[in-house]
């Protein structure tokens, strides 16, 4: 029987979709400070830059907000200090790759670095993974201690019915190696485990672009590839990590395609990519809705940027920025 | 009270709202953020008002109101690259039958509909406020409370659902 009841429960059950209070006043802050120098390039008097500046103080103050704090807006108005760029390195290395696996893709990120391995049927994955932090325990069907390189670890067999475990342990640094497979490959991922180290495995920077000079306060978040090719670069403002604000930047060989394919509905349509502008001396062109942008970067290599996440307005002006400042190696 | 104030009180009641609303957590964010930064920039005037926290959860349901419409017509994400990053979030294995069927039937409702029976049966909001939030009157509400319940008996089978509209 569905009541009232059931559908209050229903919709509180929808509450997962919740998201992250943190997140959102990370966002909101720096919505605040685009807002704020959108005014100010508008050449809106210094007498209201210093008014919104106060009342950013006011905000940047909440308890709770990451960066927040009790002191005055200044040190969070001033330009954030340069952020390095994620590295185009593994910031592990594999010292015994599963047997039988080959290694398929890879991610690179500030939070988080994976490689996936694939074995020779579907289904059969290995991923070893670096993380910040551990993963939440959402899967977990069942956990037993376990010491791995010396360090007391776990392996956790994964909802549904225990088909794939887990190794996992934390480093001296408070990061953690997660070895994720199937559980038949138990001994093959304890082996993988033990071999694990921090040491970065470097990777063949030709495979991708070069950054470095990406408009400022914006710097390369991650990177992903599939073998030795680079398929994708993420370029977020350094200030802060929120996905939302960031573009996707992906390097193809070839010249330059005049349309651009966008999912509509159900179909997939050639959407023209004809809105030209020269960015320092680099012609870019965009779609008329601005989420789509194309560069020339050299005469065998074009490049495709776009924002990270489904929104239905971007900044087509940063991706034009971050498209003319891609140059291939 | 000062927008300081107004985040503290009031953010996570925000962002439940924004999560059960859109079912979508990604656009619940930027939803939310987009309203928050709205309102800071119009906090002068939103301060004033008697309950700034119906205001902004009018300016987060218009936007889910409108965002869909644009959405419906555009999306950039190519289906290769989303599955690359994406990570699935799991269904909880304990879920109830009925509740499933619930969600199901109330992803086939109207934007506006659904935010009504957000705000009814979620939130509890009486009909002036939903009025106020929805910006239009306490009849209007009942009206589309009704046509929402009707809807749903309708889809789900009339043996099977006691809703009632108060």
């Amino acid at each position: 029987m569905i009541d009232t009841e059931s559908l209050r429960d229903a919709f509180g059950e929808l509450e997962r979709h919740a998201p992250d209070e943190a997140a959102v006043l990370t966002g909101f802050r720096a919505g605040v400070v685009r807002r704020r120098r959108r005014r100010q390039l508008a050449t809106v008097t210094g007498v209201a830059g210093t008014v919104a500046a106060v009342a950013l103080g006011v905000v940047l103050a909440v308890p709770g907000a990451p960066g927040g704090g009790t002191g005055p807006a200044t040190s969070s108005a001033a330009p954030a200090a340069p952020d390095p760029s994620v590295r185009l390195e593994l910031p592990f290395t594999v010292g015994v790759p599963p047997a039988g696996y080959r290694p398929v893709e890879w991610r690179i990120g500030r939070d988080l670095s994976d490689v996936q391995y694939h074995g020779s049927h579907d289904g059969e994955t290995v991923v070893v993974e670096l993380s910040t932090g551990p993963r939440p325990p959402t899967e977990l069907l069942s956990e037993e201690p376990e010491t791995i390189a010396g360090r007391p670890g776990k392996l956790v067999r994964l909802l549904p019915d225990g088909a794939q475990l887990e190794l996992s342990w934390q480093l001296d640094d408070g990061r953690w190696f997660t070895v994720r497979g199937p559980a038949e490959l138990l001994s093959g991922l304890r082996a993988t485990a033990q071999s694990l180290s921090v040491r970065p495995t470097p990777l063949d920077p030709t495979a991708g672009p070069d950054f470095s000079a990406l408009p400022q306060g914006y710097a390369v978040a991650g990177w992903l590839g599939e073998g030795d090719t680079l398929t994708l670069a993420t370029v977020c403002p350094v200030a802060k990590r929120l996905f939302v604000d960031c573009v996707r930047v992906s390097l193809r060989p070839g010249t330059a395609p005049g349309t651009t394919q966008v999912k509509s509905g159900g179909d997939v349509l050639d959407v023209p990519v004809d809105r030209t502008r020269v960015v320092n001396g680099v012609p870019t062109w965009a779609t008329a809705d601005g989420l789509v942008v194309h560069a020339q970067v050299d005469p065998g290599h074009w490049v495709r940027v776009g924002p990270a996440e489904p929104v239905d307005a971007a900044d087509v002006d940063l991706m034009r920025a971050v498209a003319a400042a891609t140059v291939s190696r | 009270m000062d927008f300081d104030e107004f985040l503290r009180d009031q953010l996570p009641a925000l962002v439940r709202y924004a999560g059960v609303l859109t079912a979508d957590s990604h656009l619940a964010q930027d939803l939310t953020q987009d309203a928050l930064v709205r309102a800071h920039a119009g906090w002068a005037r939103i301060g004033r008002l008697d309950r700034p926290d119906l205001y902004v959860r009018h300016m987060i349901t218009n936007g889910y109101l409108s965002w869909r419409r644009r959405w419906a017509t555009r999306s950039v994400r190519r289906v290769a690259e989303a599955a690359l990053l994406d990570r699935a979030v799991p269904d909880p294995a304990d879920r109830l039958a009925d509740r499933d069927q619930l969600a199901a039937l109330l992803a086939t409702l109207s934007r506006r509909q659904r935010a009504v029976l957000v705000l009814r049966f979620y939130e509890g909001r009486s009909d002036e406020e939903i009025g106020a939030i929805l910006g239009c009157t306490a009849v209007t509400v009942r009206s589309h409370v009704s046509r929402a319940l009707a809807g749903l008996r309708q889809r789900a089978g009339a043996d099977q659902l006691e809703l009632s509209e108060s």
